[in-house]
């Protein structure tokens, strides 16, 4: 798209980009960590995670005031209307996905978990595909790519199923031994996390194509087409 | 002014146009249901210059219609051939059709003085008549003798005043001169004076172009009011007033109209590029 | 100081510091030439300032004396008989009688003289008019006849240059123009008090005549009057009219341009021509009878429309194209835009362009003789097609006379053309003023 006339519009518009793309970098950092963390047992990491949060939530009041401005300074039409709403939409998401990778963490702090090998190989699968997402999607929105961003349909699909089975899988470990119950339980919740931090996602990648092409819930509808 | 009956042309025409594309056909629907203007592949030249290249478009009735472009892409010249005000220009010439009521206002039978009647203009400079504000608005239904009695002529101002929303401040001084209101005053007196005529179709030419903001609020809720009893077009520098006032909007760029649409899609999602360059101050 | 390092590209546009101490430095140049500038134009209008007093000085000091006049006080027996022999005071009766005996009586018995030679020096010292001065005032006041009346009879000329000093007593008698008898009568005169001096009822009152005392401007005023109201009722229709036809309703073609550039040429031929073109076409050959102001307002009226057309149009141009555009814009047609609208605004501009017109036509000389109103008439014109004269050309007689009152009245007449036409163009400024109307 050619630059616009006045350069500071562009500029301030870049910045509200880049606030939105450090956000995502370190969201994806974020739940990496937390969920190191919750493997290796380092608290260390889980208290840095949790300071990482407060930083996400600064981060995504500076983005809310950097578009109230372009919206009450610049009267933002068509693109760049879009690129403002999309901004908050997004950071908004994101600082959702902070507060899971926050949530997951304190779980360290609280107990200590007992993972056996198989818990732990699913469970580095599911969040390696909740995080992978996440970073593919911020990726399409950096370069505003609009395929890239409906290819999170597949992940999301893939990563209900992987819940659903490790949810499965965690309800037998129950009934070999009641002493799993704790770690179980937390699992549980982590797992249900990882699948809300790729429904954050799929949030993001729908902005991206509203933004880009002024669609709304474009996802959905390819999905609807393609289950009829 | 020269006039040719109607020769409908394609849509391409033959010369390579300004050095940039030929034409292309416009973006969005041209066509309303309830059109109470239809132009068809309207031509404008002044003198050999093109101003006006195969613009083919409706006005819907009641309804506001913005006209939105940067400067000399043809959108007043556009205007101005609805009432045929061009006609005043020697060297302007007009083809195509501009049909009201099913019929052409350019044919030869046409007299434009009712037709002027019937389709009123606001100018970007308020011009009051250097007469009384009772004057000014009784001018018009005295030419055309709308009015009965006596009575009759001043129960025409007041209402014409009232609806142009000026009659609370004047109604006591109705005997000065209407060189003297302020400017904003001066625009509504202006409006008055064409309400007075009853018209069906009121054009505007960037009437707040010379107004402070709260003048120009009170012209924009003015037009809103009037809108359901009026068609209105208004041409319009102000992307941000197009926006706010309009329900339909056209761009025009060199000339051609590029796109048309419901004002909220073209400012949220317009499909021409040049469309979303303008209105998002890429370029001029 | 901006620091700008060694190797950056120099600027053409001065930095602020640089720039402000050269301006400060042309400055004592400039303002040199502006106070040279302004001394010339000082010296140019005290220069014409100098003429100007000097014209106006010369004009004044010979015309003031000239609105006055000696007169001489007389008692006159207003006898019945002999002003109206036939009884009816009507003006052959009064014509028939003998009002002149009546004056002469009247002076030789104040001066009492006796012996024919004597009598004929003191009968010189009356103006001519003397006796239809009488017979006006029988005309005016019939019920004094039979009574003794003072009346006050004016001088003739040769009298009054030498009341004024321009003919001395030491010059040889065979040299002046009075003798030295009619010198010993005015003293005798001027003794009893009887000579006065007084403002000049002649001049404005009476019309042209060969005899000095008597000559006035009244028929070449009214006969300016009458050349201007033709001048003028032919002139501002026509003139008006075509300026609105030239600016808003011809069609801009060659033939319209041929229309302007005559008209503009017009303007500025000789105005002679157009009395040349009056005697060729309105005397030769439609034969009206030539010396009537009709003709002379006919004449000026070509030469002013020119002068009307040119400056109607700059007023018409002057109306904003927003008015016109209002109008148009209501529904009014060509026809009510320009008369409701243009010409109403245009206006003022039209009158203070037609009244300019109008006092340039009141100097005229050069055509109005070429149609012969240099006809001497001494009858005031009744109507247009009366043959009559008007001022300027008045002026132009009298200038030709060698009478020192002549002189005078010439310089006075002069003052009373230039009052007329102060006059006019304060009218002009009075109208502009107020007919005057923001848009």
């Amino acid at each position: 798209m050619a630059d616009h006339i006045v350069k500071s519009y562009d500029e301030v518009l870049d910045v509200l980009r880049a606030l939105v793309t450090r956000m995502g970098n370190d969201i994806v950092a974020m739940n990496d960590k937390a969920i190191t963390s919750l493997i290796t047992g380092d608290a260390d990491a889980a208290r840095a995670v949790i300071l990482a949060d407060k930083n996400i939530n600064q981060m995504e009041f500076d983005v809310r005031e950097q578009a109230s401005a372009i919206l009450a300074l610049r009267s933002p039409m068509a693109n760049d209307l879009r690129v403002v709403i999309t901004s908050i939409q997004i950071a908004m998401n994101l600082e959702r996905a902070g507060d899971l990778a926050k949530n997951i963490a304190k779980i360290i702090l609280k107990t200590t978990l007992v993972i056996d090998n198989e818990m732990r190989g699913e469970l580095e699968r599911i969040s390696h595909l909740a995080i992978s997402s996440m970073s593919d999607v911020m990726a399409a929105y950096i370069e505003r790519d609009v395929e890239r961003s409906h290819a999170i349909r597949e992940a999301d699909l893939q990563l209900d199923k992987m819940h659903k089975a490790f949810t499965k899988g965690l309800m037998h470990k129950i009934r070999e031994n009641e002493d799993n119950l704790e770690t179980v339980t937390q699992l549980l919740f982590v797992s249900r996390h990882l699948e809300r931090v790729g429904d954050h996602a799929k949030n993001i990648a729908e902005a991206t194509i509203y933004m880009e092409t002024g669609a709304l819930g474009a996802i959905e509808q390819r999905e609807d087409r393609e289950t009829v | 002014m020269s006039h040719n009956k109607a020769q409908i042309r394609g849509a391409a025409s033959v010369d390579n146009f300004n050095g940039i594309e030929p034409p292309m056909d416009t973006v969005g629907n041209i066509r309303v249901n309830n059109a109470r203007i239809m132009c068809n592949n309207v031509f404008v030249h002044y003198s050999d210059k093109r101003a006006i290249d195969n613009l083919s478009l409706d006005i819907e009735a009641q309804k506001v219609t913005a006209f939105i472009g940067p400067s000399g892409c043809g959108k007043s010249t556009f205007l101005r051939c609805l009432n045929r005000m061009n006609d005043t220009i020697a060297t302007c010439s007009v083809t195509g059709e501009i049909l009201l009521d099913n019929q052409d206002i350019y044919a030869p039978e046409i007299d434009v003085v009712p037709l002027r009647a019937r389709i009123g203009m606001v100018f970007q400079k308020a011009n009051p008549f250097p007469k009384s504000i009772f004057d000014n608005v009784a001018y018009g239904p005295k030419i055309h003798g709308l009015a009965e009695s006596k009575s009759h002529l001043e129960n025409q101002v007041e209402e014409a005043l009232r609806r142009a929303g000026l009659w609370e401040e004047v109604k006591d001084r109705l005997d000065q001169p209407g060189t003297g209101l302020s400017g904003g005053q001066q625009q509504r007196l202006c409006i008055a004076r064409t309400i007075a005529v009853s018209p069906e179709i009121i054009l505007m030419d960037e009437p707040c172009s010379a107004l402070d903001p709260i003048a120009t609020a009170k012209i924009e809720e003015l037009i809103e009011e009037l809108s359901e009893k009026y068609t209105i077009v208004i041409v319009t520098h102000s992307m941000q007033q197009a926006a706010r006032v309009s329900h339909r909007t056209a761009y025009f760029h060199l000339g051609r109209l590029i796109e048309v649409g419901a004002t909220k899609e073209l400012f949220t999602s317009p499909h021409h590029k040049l469309t979303e360059n303008y209105i998002t101050g890429r370029f001029g | 100081m901006t620091n700008t390092p060694d190797n950056a590209p120099k600027s053409a546009i001065l930095s602020p510091q640089d720039a402000e101490a050269r301006v400060r430095a042309s400055m004592a140049t400039r303002r040199n030439r502006e106070t040279r500038f302004r001394m010339w134009g000082i010296a140019a209008i005290a220069l014409s300032m100098c003429f100007l007093v000097t014209l106006f000085g010369t004009i004044m000091s010979k015309g003031i004396p000239g609105f006055f006049q000696y007169y001489v006080t007389l008692d006159v027996t207003l006898d019945r008989e002999r002003l109206d022999p036939a009884g009816d005071l009507s003006d052959q009766s009064l014509f028939d009688g003998d009002a002149r005996g009546l004056v002469r009586d009247a002076l030789f018995s104040t001066l009492q003289v006796s012996g024919r030679s004597n009598r004929k020096a003191a009968g010189k010292l009356i103006s001519l008019g003397s006796d239809e001065r009488l017979r006006d005032y029988v005309r005016t006041h019939p019920e004094q006849l039979d009574s003794e009346q003072s009346l006050k009879f004016a001088l003739d000329d040769d009298v009054d240059s030498f009341l004024r000093g321009f003919i001395s007593r030491d010059t040889p008698e065979s040299d002046r123009r009075i003798n030295d008898k009619a010198i010993g009568f005015i003293d005798q005169l001027q003794e009893a008090g009887l000579i006065s001096y007084e403002i000049s009822d002649y001049l404005f009152f009476g019309s042209a005549s060969r005899n000095a005392e008597m000559a006035g401007i009244k028929g070449a005023f009214i006969g300016s009057i009458l050349t201007l109201a033709v001048c003028l009722s032919l002139a501002f229709p026509i003139g008006i009219a075509s300026a609105l036809y030239l600016e808003e309703f011809a069609p801009k073609n060659r033939l319209t341009e041929i229309i302007e550039i005559n008209i503009n040429n017009l303007a500025a031929v000789p105005s002679v021509v157009f009395g040349i073109l009056g005697l060729a076409i309105f005397i030769n050959i439609f034969g009206l009878p030539r010396s009537i102001p009709l003709i002379g307002g006919m004449v000026l009226a070509l030469m002013t429309l020119p002068t009307i057309i040119i400056s109607s149009r700059a007023a018409i141009r002057a109306v904003p194209p927003s008015i016109r555009d209002g109008a148009l814009g209501i529904g009014a047609s060509k026809m009510q835009t320009t008369f409701h609208h243009v010409l109403p605004l245009a206006l003022p501009g039209m009158l203070t362009g037609t009244i300019i017109g109008m006092a340039q036509a009141l100097g005229e000389t050069a055509p109005l003789l070429m149609i012969g109103m240099v006809a001497f008439i001494v009858d005031i014109p009744g109507s247009i097609t009366d043959p009559g004269t008007v001022l300027p050309v008045q002026i132009f007689m009298w200038a030709d006379f060698a009478e020192r009152m002549f002189i005078q009245k010439t310089s006075s007449a002069i003052m009373v053309l230039l009052a007329f036409l102060v006059v006019m163009n304060s009218f002009a400024v009075w109208l502009r003023k107020k007919l005057e109307r923001r848009w």
